[in-house]
């Protein structure tokens, strides 16, 4: 299939194509990636006017329960969302489990959802530098709400947050030493922090839990010049506060767009998606240059043996590559 | 009222000490994690599979388990919700691009709930994925040829492997599907 039989079948919104096309989007096969940037420049003027929320928090937040009854209560108001959930790959194996949907349950099976989880390594290392292009498939096809869903704490929710227009940390009450364990990297990432399961007789941490996290965000310096991170409750289960939370992200949209601190934002982006792909390719030249990969292993038997400082060895392996 | 055989009931326990018997030999799951190399580099990523379990009494955590043994064998694994309808298993084997689907099933469904998923793929034109019936080959395939795992049309396969063998004969087959 050539790359217009995608860019058609992205944009009839069909949903085998548009599946295909994430996976061309992600496969390390140079023909594919190839294809896949064809399809990307094609989809690309069709894509730009859907809300891109980053959706993060540590294990055992809720965020898959969450998702489920946000994105539920957001096709139910009459939108298209798509979920891209990033999962974690072994580093062993490279293998993933990928269990997202089945606590996706309803909105997995919705006429009007479409979830693909991702592994976040898989076969060069890091699917998560996909999920720009993934979302322009996706917004290409009509889909209007883009939640991108990442595991845990790490390197991935700096990269997701570079990528949404909007990201929201989900956090738990209850725990006495949140705020130490809670990476101020993350905080700072922050559009907007929810205590979820906010529900039963957690509501009353969870209203502590607000009022610790709001203090601490008053000691950190704004990003914007208009939005001010608030803090919030919800509860998955019941629904209870999601209606506030899309509110509050509309609002967020609505003040940034004003400004002109989105289209700021989205241009600084795009740069940043620039040298992202160029550090990727750079990479990858140095791992295929044939001076390289005749000296690899000797270099690495020999920062093995500790016969090469590791610094030596990298200085050595690039010179190779730069000559 | 009768019991509904569950999945414990219909798939050999020992299917599972097979899986991680191969998982836990260090020779074969190099075996097999070399062959997943091949494959990535045929078609750009990994072998990707959905487990998904319809039997009613169906154990999630059994599912895990067996989805954690494919991804230390390198596969990609989605795990698919529990009791899920053909045509609910056949969306979501469409939307994540699976290459296989393996299915447990009440042993007195398998025939039925097997035909309609096939047929569930066929009506999303995604005929490319191919389905695999988790443990011993049902009476009504075993007259397949057992040898290379493939039933009828190619379109149905028993997933019972006993050793890196059977696992790499699985990928030969997805390799030649695709």
């Amino acid at each position: 299939m050539d790359a217009q039989f995608y860019i058609d079948g992205v944009l009839e919104q069909k949903r085998a194509v548009i599946a295909k096309s994430i996976t061309l989007v992600e496969s390390s096969l140079p023909a594919h990636q190839e294809t896949a940037q064809t399809i990307i420049d094609g989809l690309l003027p069709h894509s730009g006017d859907a809300m891109r929320i980053g959706i993060t928090g540590v294990p055992g937040v809720g965020k898959s329960t969450f998702i489920e009854s946000f994105g539920m209560m957001l096709v139910a108001q009459g939108h298209n969302v798509a979920v891209l959930a990033v999962d974690p790959s072994s580093s062993r194996s490279g293998g993933s489990v990928l269990g997202d949907k089945t606590r996706m349950e309803k909105l997995s099976m919705h006429a009007n959802a479409f979830i693909r989880p991702s592994p976040t390594s898989g076969t060069l290392g890091g699917v998560a530098k996909k999920t720009r292009e993934t979302m322009i498939v996706c917004e290409a096809a009509g889909y209007d709400v883009i939640l991108v869903e990442t595991v845990g704490v790490g390197q991935s929710e700096t990269s997701v947050a570079s990528m949404v227009d909007f990201f929201l940390v989900l956090m738990l009450a209850g725990a006495g030493d949140e705020l130490q364990g809670i990476k101020k990297g993350i905080l700072e990432l922050a559009d907007a922090i929810a205590i979820n399961k906010a529900d039963g007789n957690n509501i009353d941490r969870a209203m502590e839990a607000r009022n610790e996290y709001a203090s601490a965000l008053n000691l950190m310096e704004s990003k914007s010049l208009v939005w001010d991170v608030p803090v919030l409750t919800c509860s998955a289960l019941t629904k209870d506060g999601l209606d506030n939370i899309w509110a509050t992200i509309r609002e967020h949209r609505q003040k940034l767009s004003d400004a002109g601190e989105l289209t700021e934002k989205r241009q600084s982006q795009a740069i940043d998606w620039m040298w992202s792909l160029v550090e990727e390719g750079l990479k990858d030249r140095f791992f295929k240059d044939p001076d390289v990969k005749n000296q690899l292993q000797k270099t690495i038997d020999a920062v093995e043996n500790g016969l090469t400082s590791p610094s030596v060895a990298a200085q050595e392996l690039l010179h190779l590559h730069g000559k | 009222m009768k019991k509904e055989p569950d999945i414990h009931e219909h798939n050999d326990v020992r299917l599972f000490d097979d899986l991680s018997a191969i998982t836990r030999d260090g020779p074969q799951l190099d075996l097999i994690q070399r062959r997943v190399q091949q494959f990535i580099l045929s078609f750009g990523r990994r072998p990707r599979i959905l487990v998904c379990p319809t039997a009613p009494g169906a154990r999630k955590q059994t599912v895990n388990h067996i989805g954690s043994i494919l991804a230390q064998w390198g596969f990609d694994a989605d795990i698919g919700p529990i009791e899920k309808s053909p045509e609910q298993i056949a969306r979501m084997a469409l939307e994540n691009d699976v290459h296989i689907i393996v299915i447990f099933c009440s042993k007195n469904l398998i025939h039925q709930e097997t035909t309609e998923l096939l047929s569930a793929l066929k009506n999303l034109d995604a005929t490319d994925i191919l389905v695999a019936v988790f443990g011993p080959a049902p009476e009504f395939v075993k007259d397949s040829d057992s040898r290379s795992n493939r039933v009828g049309k190619a379109d149905l396969m028993v997933f019972n492997p006993k050793s890196a063998k059977d696992v790499i004969l699985m990928l030969d087959n997805l390799t030649r599907k695709n």
